[in-house]
């Protein structure tokens, strides 16, 4: 990050600092991923399924590949996220890539993320222990958001608004989490606000907290965004199917029946 | 009831008929109503009243009241890049035309967003359209599918729109940032600076003196890169029609608020400015608040101790926090906080907004956290009207004042001294209490601090510092001069990733993306916005006052947020 604040800081208009940043800002994104992935209390990854799904051909879980490639498991989405070294240029960025829509994909990964002992609130105002919250006896699904979000939280919000219908119809005994990313201004009574608009039954929980109790979830689910600015956040979806079981991670946006799908193969992976 | 049972399948067939033989784009072409467009831009509200609806990521399907068109495509129709995804421009301009390369358009997507694969490889084969007519346009909000057949991302909803609403979105979408905004010229651009009657004249001074400072410097740059023969034929000049001169304007107000507006007008007339940047005006905002919204001119955090009030969504000015009112809803917090609450309060407030305001939102937050506290609330005019009031109470046990004037409060206090054994004072009597105040009452006051602790650490507080001192700016107002270098930071990047996108709404929604940059000054201890978020900073510590210390204050809280 400190190339990038050192181009930003640069003055403006100044085209000397406006290319220099083009340079700068690929150098950062390598350098974040080291920092990423050391000196923080992660979830350890123990089977990695580094396959990006897409709409073309059906998937599930009986397509999973079991891998124990631990270098996969760390943030590199984030890095893809970034300017590749050569400006698109890269053997993947073909005319091909070029045309295809970017959605339709996402990325799975099993990971053990231990939930951190901190008090946040939910959309009622009472405070509530995060870890015994995960102490909860079923599958849970978890996502992070924030109400104000333009573009990516509105979909994760309405997916899981959908998807609790398909749900409790495998099995009402779950529990739906959303934790605000920018908890200041996402106050209970603007989480109740929200928790309305998309329909939030009485098991999808909202959450709010102090900044760096949030931030403490946010890094033991390996969901910190670029700058610790919350408009860079990446769409995450985590599931879990019960207690102690490992979590599902999903990178990128599903549909609801996509993520219906990969909930009932995780709940119910003997009906597949 | 069977020959109305037969009107209403005859009425079903015959609105079905009419479905199927309208076809969509019959309407096409007709004008549509930018107001009703502008309506479902906003609100998602179709044309007959209702939210649209539409299906997002294949299967989910949502409403208008979820998913408006601003939401991803902002105020400004600029579009964004939010969690690696690229939402691109769809002002008529650039709808309405067959798409060009535009390399400056999306520098900001470039080298400061996240963005998907799929647009790095778009970056060398972009993926050409032809220009939308309101028939391409239908298909493209039906059907997710551009003007040149390319199938959308799945995140774009695809929408059940009536041929009005097309109509209607079609003409709304070609007002949206059709004309550079006001204050902009070929070679200038325009700021002001708001004073208010009351500002104190030596924190005007020390606003005032950083920003011509910062213009000096902006323009220095500017020069040099503009006149320099070397000019770099590659990359600068892609730039060189962005650069302009700052000019500042500083609109001193005179006299009473309800006469702001118009000199507010006269001074507009005579010089538009494209924003106005800082600014100092003690009392409510509301005037120039209103002003900026009317005149869809952006506000950038002005030094106001009364912001308008509201939740902050949208609008025209933005703030570091919401003032005195968060200052008393974050002091209802803490003491409903305490392991044994005060029984009853006395509440001491001058008859002005800078008293009203405060205690009416105090009262009303312990009413919720603290429903069996008695508040007694007593508003005082003028510092006879203040001594009157604390000698009627002078056996309160806990005192919470929001003065008038600062100053003279603390004066008063200093020479009645009240026994309370709690004594609460809003922020702005810091320096007065530190400097007057016996240790008996610093013992018992306490004061709502909504800025950052005095030992925390901002790296770019001292970034700042250092370019202050070494363009010997004396720094006499260390907070108002950080806040000021704040709201300078916040329109260079605004204007700098705009390039020579000179639109109001598209500087405000990058200010909305930059704000949580580490680009925080240190004054308060989270600066961040959000889209349409209008208030940076949200909530407050309690401190008290310790006067041996540099800072003269020590906070005793956590971060409260009401």
């Amino acid at each position: 990050m400190t190339i990038k604040t050192t181009a930003r800081r640069a003055r403006s208009m100044c085209a000397v600092a406006l290319t220099f940043a083009a340079f700068a800002v690929s150098g950062a994104a390598s350098a974040d991923q080291t920092s990423d992935g050391t000196g923080q209390a992660q979830g350890h990854n123990h089977a990695v399924v580094p396959e990006s799904h897409d709409h073309s051909v059906s998937h599930g879980a009986s397509q999973e590949v079991e891998s124990h490639d631990h270098s996969m498991g760390h943030d590199h989405n984030a890095a893809e996220h970034r300017m590749p070294d050569h400006l698109g240029m890269d053997a993947e960025n073909t005319a091909e890539a070029a045309m295809r829509p970017d959605g339709f994909q996402y990325k799975r990964s099993l990971n053990d993320y231990p939930a951190p002992d901190i008090t946040l609130r939910n959309q009622f105002g009472q405070k509530v222990n995060f870890a015994e919250l995960m102490d909860f006896d079923g599958p849970v699904l978890l996502n992070f958001i924030f109400t104000s979000c333009a573009t990516i939280c509105p979909v994760m919000s309405a997916t899981f608004g959908q998807t609790q219908e398909s749900l409790a119809a495998i099995d009402d005994h779950y529990l739906m989490v959303s934790i605000s990313i920018d908890p200041e201004y996402d106050t209970p009574a603007r989480l109740r606000d929200y928790a309305q608009l998309h329909g939030a039954r009485d098991n999808w929980v909202m959450l709010t907290g102090q900044f760096d109790d949030i931030f403490t979830v946010v890094r033991a689910f390996d969901a910190i965004y670029k700058g610790e600015n919350k408009m860079y956040h990446r769409p995450l979806t985590f599931l879990r199917k019960a207690k102690d079981a490992p979590w599902l991670r999903l990178e990128g946006l599903l549909g609801s029946e996509e993520l219906a799908e990969e909930y009932a193969a995780l709940v119910r992976p003997e009906v597949n | 009831m069977r020959l109305r049972a037969i009107y209403h399948i005859l009425l079903r067939g015959l609105l079905a008929t009419m479905l199927l033989a309208v076809p969509l784009w019959a309407l096409a072409g007709q004008a549509g109503d930018v107001e009703l467009g502008r309506k479902l831009y906003w609100e998602g509200i179709g044309a007959d009243g209702q939210p649209v609806r539409g299906v997002t990521q294949g299967d989910v399907k949502i409403t208008g009241a979820q998913f408006s068109c601003v939401n991803c495509h902002r105020p400004s129709g600029f579009g964004t890049s939010e969690g690696g995804n690229y939402v691109p421009p769809i002002i008529g301009e650039v709808l309405f035309n067959k798409k060009t390369l535009n390399r400056n358009r999306i520098f900001k997507d470039l080298y400061q967003e996240v963005q998907p694969p799929g647009f790095w490889a778009r970056v060398r084969a972009p993926r050409m359209r032809p220009a939308y007519d309101d028939v391409l346009l239908a298909r493209a909000l039906r059907d997710g599918v551009d003007a040149a057949g390319h199938e959308f991302d799945p995140i774009m909803p695809r929408y059940e729109l009536t041929p009005t609403d097309v109509s209607n979105l079609s003409a709304f979408l070609k007002t949206l940032s059709a004309e550079i905004d006001p204050g902009v010229t070929e070679r200038e651009i325009h700021f002001a600076t708001v004073i208010g009657p009351d500002a104190d004249p030596g924190e005007a001074d020390a606003m005032l003196r950083t920003l011509n400072l910062f213009f000096e410097w902006m323009n220095k740059d500017t020069e040099g890169d503009t006149r320099n023969p070397t000019f770099s034929p590659n990359y600068r000049s892609n730039f060189i029609s962005a650069y302009r001169y700052w000019r500042l304007h500083v609109w001193q107000l005179q006299g009473p608020p309800e006469t702001w507006r118009a000199q507010l007008e006269a001074k507009y007339a005579e010089q538009p400015v494209f924003a106005t940047l800082s600014g100092l005006v003690p009392g409510p905002w509301d005037e120039i608040g209103k002003f900026c919204d009317d005149k869809r001119l952006p506000c950038i955090f002005p030094n106001a101790e009364l912001p308008t009030p509201g939740d902050g969504r949208y609008g025209y000015s933005v703030f570091f926090n919401r003032g005195l009112v968060l200052e008393a809803e974050a002091l209802a917090l803490h003491l409903g906080d305490q392991p044994s609450p005060p029984a009853r309060i006395v509440q001491i407030h001058g008859a002005g907004a800078q008293g009203t305001r405060p205690a009416t939102a105090f009262a009303k937050t312990m009413a919720m956290v603290l429903p069996d506290t008695e508040i007694t609330s007593v508003s005082y005019d003028g510092a006879d009207g203040l001594r009157a009031a604390l000698a009627a109470h002078a056996n309160a046990e806990t005192l919470v004042i929001w003065p008038q004037d600062v100053e003279e409060a603390v004066e008063i206090l200093v020479s009645m001294s009240p026994s309370a054994a709690h004594l609460y004072l809003p922020s702005a009597t810091k320096d007065a209490a530190v400097a007057a105040l016996p240790s008996t009452l610093i013992e018992r006051a306490r004061l709502v601090w909504p800025y950052d602790r005095p030992d925390s650490y901002h790296p770019r507080k001292y970034r700042i510092r250092g370019w202050m001192h070494t363009r010997r700016l004396e720094v006499t107002h260390p907070r108002i001069q950080l806040q000021t270098f704040y709201a300078l930071t916040m329109i260079e990047f605004g204007l700098m990733h705009a390039i020579n996108d000179f639109y109001r709404d598209y500087v405000i929604e990058i200010i909305e993306h930059e704000a949580e940059n580490e680009l925080n000054p240190g004054t308060h201890p989270e600066l961040a916005l959000g889209p349409g978020q209008r208030f940076a900073s949200k909530g407050a510590y309690i401190a008290e006052l310790d006067p041996e210390s540099r800072a003269g204050i020590r906070v005793v809280s956590d971060w409260i947020v009401p």
